[in-house]
């Protein structure tokens, strides 16, 4: 069978690209190369019997553009010291260049010293990562896109929010008469809602949250009007979704008649599943830049946004030397088009 | 004392309880956990702007969970304004290189089982990466590496590359490329051979100077394929050579069809190591030690390093202690007749270490050598001991009789011991040395999955020992290492307590003793802290005690 080799090869022996994936993720990284035209580079990520990450390298990187996709998720140190090793292999193997795509960046919660003695480990893993021998960071939607000056290599972080635009004039029907409402819900996402309002040129809200203890919800106050509305919550995370659940609630309190939640990293730790049950959500939309079958098996609200397009064609453009600025605003060509196989 | 906080890590709280006692001082206070997500949490509770941090983790259990946590805690006293942060691992991670990507004996990958391999699909061609892809093969493979990885010979070349030497001998048919049946202890694999197509091209389109690559037929360089040790039972593929000049190797997509043929059988090039890419598996030390300097560690200290050499990997004072002065004292104290005893090496990497406290005791030293069958998969080689060859297709399972130029075979077989792995059987275990009627005193730096202890004491048994005890400084014993050293003829198994050891004394009972190093880490702390030589930690002669 004809592959369309995406990466319009000149004919010549130019230093090919090789994509890696650790074990985080398998699923999105097939999904990306499949978009590209390519295999999976052969490696084995496997532990050693004293729980030692061990990576053997199964092909030649000499002079490769190399691009490893691994996520922060799962069992997140295991990830990050797989990914390190990896980098540090194709390193030391003579890689021309490497970048690391880790949709969902590990740690990047802890990016500030708010208290005493607060380690900030989001530096610390930019600084592991430099240091293991990675050139560029491609990333999704980071906590604080401040992150990006923790590094001194180049890091583009990519937006989810052409995906969630896309998908909310798709399936929210009240968004075409502005009977939609985006909701932020806390205070550190205004900005990211309103960015979305904006561009769907629908109303803005937010819920403003006063927290006691990390993980803990108390009062919420809703600032501004959804009357009538159907509302969407956008966020960047949701971990244990104990926000988002009392978010739904009060914004059904206050009139919405229907509340959706969109998402870019469903990190669903915990109870969050049966939160998400019981929460008055209509549909919580994620992308898949966190593995969550297991979690939407268990949870008939889920609905996932797959984003191997625009990795796949941030990795092209990356390798091909092209802007990757098209992506900040716009949904790739061919969404939704490949039959996923397995 | 002021200014100096020492810091546990949750790998090994008891030993920095213990070094506190001995300085006299109590453990500073740090919150570990983890979030709900997996990350791990941080805080550290008291104050420790302008002291001296020392933070204690060895590198057991999760490794990877405590060497973040780890550096984690560096990384949050170095921007509290610590002066200065000393890493104390007396276990250290990620410390053994190992040269290929399994050994049959010792160190073994978990192995995934086979309804997982799923997971594994980009792993040299497994089965879910084969849908409709072409350049990683039609082969169906359910083992993490091809099978002849075991002697460092790859299956075949990767995605599709072979490399200009291997295909000019093929065209000239100075090599014959022939085909074995893939491994038969892998399933399934022989059926999923994709059968080649007929020969549509004639000889010409080898030398013809065509830019496009060749179509999926397949044929022999215009030779025939010999009916020698080598070929298989099945018919053999022809196989089509790109000629290296009117070919474009370089891109490994539009060159897939043109080695289907190839891919779709193990080819076995005699004299050339597969005329590919020899898999390799990557050696962390070097990254390690860049993450803790990194991360912001001043200096570090750790026990009886595997490899030496591995400080010159930092680019801060490290510290390697050794416990050799504690194992002498040991070996004093509870061995009545340690002066008829023989110290034994297990390998011969470790001749240096048991060598050296045999001269401080001044006793005999031996060695047990490793002598390793290479290559088994060619049947030519027959084994010097006059067994017959052994192939990778059929391993024993039960332990080969240890045969040596020294020691008789055998008469009644040992219980061996319960294996995970089944291959670890092919190699023999020469004794060097004499330990008749003796009593052996094994010494190692390291007891992981435990099959060079065991082995190396059924091996003295068998050569006349009547006692076979073992000292080994790092007990991590992983895996079922436990229950191996259980029903192995160890009498004795000596560990510190550089690793926990709590359940393998459920496990072990009386089998296990464990002395503290704790004092000696505690004395090297103070040292450091107070701008003291340690070197007098290296020598022998000062006063520790051994506790049990």
């Amino acid at each position: 069978m004809a592959q369309t080799n995406v990466l319009a090869g000149h004919g010549s022996t130019t230093n090919s690209i090789k994509i890696f994936a650790g074990n985080s993720h398998l699923q999105l990284a097939k999904l990306v190369a499949k978009r590209l035209g390519l295999d999976l580079a052969r490696v084995a990520v496997l532990k050693y019997s004293n729980q030692e990450t061990s990576v053997t390298v199964g092909e030649s990187v000499r002079d490769e553009d190399v691009f490893i996709i691994q996520t922060g998720a799962g069992e997140i140190n295991d990830a990050l010291m797989e990914l390190l090793i990896m980098i540090n292999a194709c390193r030391s193997a003579s890689a021309r260049r490497i970048t690391a795509v880790v949709p969902s960046y590990p740690y990047a919660r802890q990016d500030r010293k708010d208290k005493s003695r607060a380690p900030i480990t989001g530096k610390l893993v930019a600084n592991m990562l430099t240091k293991a021998g990675c050139d560029h960071l491609i990333t999704m939607d980071l906590h604080a896109s401040q992150i990006q000056g923790f590094f001194d290599i180049p890091v583009d972080n990519l937006f989810a929010e052409p995906m969630m635009c896309k998908w909310v004039r798709d399936n929210v029907p009240e968004c075409k008469n502005l009977d939609c409402i985006i909701v932020s819900p806390d205070a550190g996402g205004a900005k990211r809602a309103a960015a979305m309002a904006d561009k769907l040129g629908v109303d803005f809200a937010l819920i403003h949250k006063e927290r006691k203890k990390a993980n803990e919800v108390s009062k919420m106050i809703l600032v501004g009007d959804v009357r009538g509305k159907v509302a969407v919550l956008v966020d960047d995370m949701a971990d244990t979704c104990g926000t988002l659940g009392k978010a739904a609630e009060v914004l059904i309190e206050n009139g919405a008649t229907k509340v959706y939640a969109a998402v870019t990293h469903g990190v669903l730790s915990g109870k969050a599943t049966s939160i998400i049950n019981s929460s008055p959500l209509t549909k919580l939309v994620m992308t898949n830049s966190i593995p969550h079958e297991d979690k939407a098996l268990l949870c008939p609200k889920i609905e996932t946004i797959d984003i191997s397009m625009t990795l796949a064609e941030a990795i092209r453009r990356t390798h091909n030397g092209e802007s990757v600025s098209y992506l900040f605003g716009n949904v790739p060509d061919g969404m939704g088009e490949l039959d996923v196989v397995g | 004392m002021r200014s100096i906080n020492v810091f546990s890590g949750s790998s090994h709280p008891a030993l920095a309880r213990s070094i506190c006692q001995r300085l006299n001082m109590p453990l500073a206070e740090a919150n570990l956990s983890k979030f709900a997500n997996r990350e791990t949490s941080v805080e550290i509770k008291v104050s420790v702007r302008q002291c001296d941090v020392y933070i204690v983790q060895s590198a057991c259990g999760n490794v990877n969970d405590m060497l973040v946590e780890l550096l984690i805690m560096i990384h949050a006293c170095k921007i509290a304004s610590a002066r200065r942060i000393v890493a104390v691992i007396p276990c250290f991670p990620y410390a053994r290189q190992p040269e290929t990507p399994y050994k049959r004996n010792g160190m073994p990958l978990s192995r995934v089982p086979i309804e997982e391999m799923d997971k594994f699909a980009t792993v040299f061609g497994g089965p879910s990466a084969n849908a409709g892809s072409s350049s990683s093969g039609g082969r169906q493979r359910n083992t993490p590496f091809p099978t002849s990885a075991a002697n460092g010979v790859p299956e075949t070349p990767a995605n599709g590359r072979l490399d200009t030497s291997t295909l000019e001998r093929l065209r000239d048919g100075a090599v014959s490329p022939a085909f074995s049946t893939p491994s038969t202890s892998t399933q399934g694999s022989a059926a999923d051979i994709v059968p080649p197509e007929s020969p549509a091209e004639s000889s010409s389109a080898i030398s013809s100077s065509s830019a496009t690559p060749t179509p999926s037929s397949v044929r022999a360089p215009g030779k025939a394929l010999p009916n020698g040790p080598l070929a298989s039972n099945r018919q053999p593929a022809n196989i089509s050579v790109p000629h290296p000049l009117t070919h474009s190797l370089g891109n490994p997509v539009s060159n897939a069809s043109a080695v289907q043929g190839l891919m779709s059988g193990s080819l076995h090039v005699p004299g050339v190591t597969g005329g590919g890419y020899k898999h390799w598996a990557a050696k962390s030390g070097k990254l390690i030690a860049d993450l803790l300097g990194v991360a912001g560690a001043d200096h570090i200290t750790t026990v009886d390093l595997h490899d030496p050499h591995f400080q010159g990997f930092f680019g801060v004072p490290v510290d390697n202690l050794s416990v050799e002065p504690v194992m002498v004292r040991y070996i004093k104290e509870h061995f009545p007749d340690w002066k008829k005893a023989v110290i034994v090496s297990p390998d011969a990497g470790g001749a240096k270490r048991a060598s050296k406290i045999a001269d401080r005791l001044g006793i005999d030293f031996a060695l047990i050598h490793k002598e390793r069958r290479h290559f088994a998969g060619t049947p030519a080689v027959v084994d010097k001991h006059g067994e017959g060859s052994h192939t990778t297709t059929t391993v024993p399972v039960s332990p080969s009789p240890i045969t040596s130029p020294i020691v008789s075979p055998l008469a009644t077989p040992l219980p061996s011991p319960s294996s995970a792995s089944t291959v670890a059987a092919a190699s023999d275990m020469l004794l060097v040395g004499s330990v008749t009627g003796r009593t052996c005193i094994l010494i190692d730096d390291i007891a992981d999955t435990s099959f060079t202890i065991t082995k190396a004491a059924r091996t003295l048994v068998s050569a006349g020992a009547t006692k076979v005890c073992a000292i080994v400084t790092h007990g991590i014993m992983s895996g079922d290492a436990v229950t191996r050293i259980k029903k192995s003829v160890v009498d004795e198994l000596i560990v510190s307590n550089t690793v926990p050891q709590e359940e393998h004394r459920k496990l072990l009972g009386d089998k296990l003793k464990v002395f503290d190093v704790g004092a000696v880490l505690a004395e090297a702390i103070r040292r450091i802290h107070n701008g003291e030589s340690i070197s007098l930690l290296y020598n022998n002669l000062w006063a520790l005690e051994t506790h049990e």
